[in-house]
């Protein structure tokens, strides 16, 4: 199985260095707009405790995500039209 | 799609895509992984990601070649999209490291868990969602294509 991400390691390196560049670039944006995090704006809920794993919960989350997941793709398919 | 000398094997490909695919399954149900396994499946997201975009180079090199001409507007379209999906994947990854209550602590990072950031790591996946949805609608022939090698010829049948 070929597994060849690039054609040379470096070729690799320069496009990962350019995603990491966009990935940066987006960072800052969302950085400049929801500014530094600070203990002011400390969530008031613990969610260590609100998503406490939860077999039942879980898994009926899993499945609606699931379902949601088929549906959307099944709209933006048949009734958006989008394709390559 | 014909096989080009020196590209990924297909089976290469879409065992990546699955991968993302199970990945952002479950990191869609917190709830059923709990926080910490929510948090590290994120991180562990960056990896596949990564991978996905080098692969799917070829692509987005020619995509934006072909984005600016007025008569290929479905190219600009899907571009369109996959841009959104790369920006609303960054703003959901990167706000979840910030408001990390486990993974980054473990590492030595001091974070907090700011309400700002909370929102728009809960806003931007749900936009994420759906662009991931279309996304797979985009490339629904080629992942049947490639899917179909794997399923049992009696199974076909039925």
């Amino acid at each position: 199985m070929n597994v060849r991400l690039a054609p040379s390691w470096r070729a690799a390196a320069v496009r990962s260095l350019l995603l990491l560049g966009t990935v940066i670039l987006i960072a800052a944006v969302i950085y400049l707009i929801d500014g530094a995090p600070t203990i002011v704006r400390k969530s008031r809920f613990d969610e260590l405790v609100l998503f406490a794993p939860s077999l039942g919960r879980g898994l009926s989350e899993l499945a609606t995500e699931t379902f949601v997941l088929i549906g959307v793709t099944w709209l933006c398919r048949d009734g958006l039209k989008i394709r390559l | 799609m014909t096989t080009t000398a020196g590209a990924p094997s297909k089976t290469f490909v879409l065992s990546v895509d699955t991968l993302l695919l199970v990945l952002c399954l479950l990191l869609m149900s917190p709830r059923l992984t709990g926080l910490s396994l929510h948090e590290w499946f994120g991180v562990a997201l960056i990896l596949p990601v990564l991978v996905h975009l080098l692969l799917s180079w070829r692509w987005i090199v020619t995509a934006l070649k072909r984005a600016f001409v007025p008569a290929r507007r479905r190219d600009f379209v899907n571009l369109l999209l996959n841009a959104m999906l790369l920006v609303s994947t960054t703003v959901v990854v990167v706000s979840g490291l910030v408001i990390s209550r486990v993974a980054l602590p473990r590492m030595g990072v001091e974070t907090i868990d700011d309400r700002v950031w909370r929102t728009t790591h809960n806003n931007w996946t749900d936009v994420m969602w759906v662009f991931i949805c279309a996304h797979i609608a985009m490339n629904w022939r080629w992942i049947a294509k490639v899917a179909d090698r794997f399923i049992p010829e009696w199974q076909k049948e039925l």
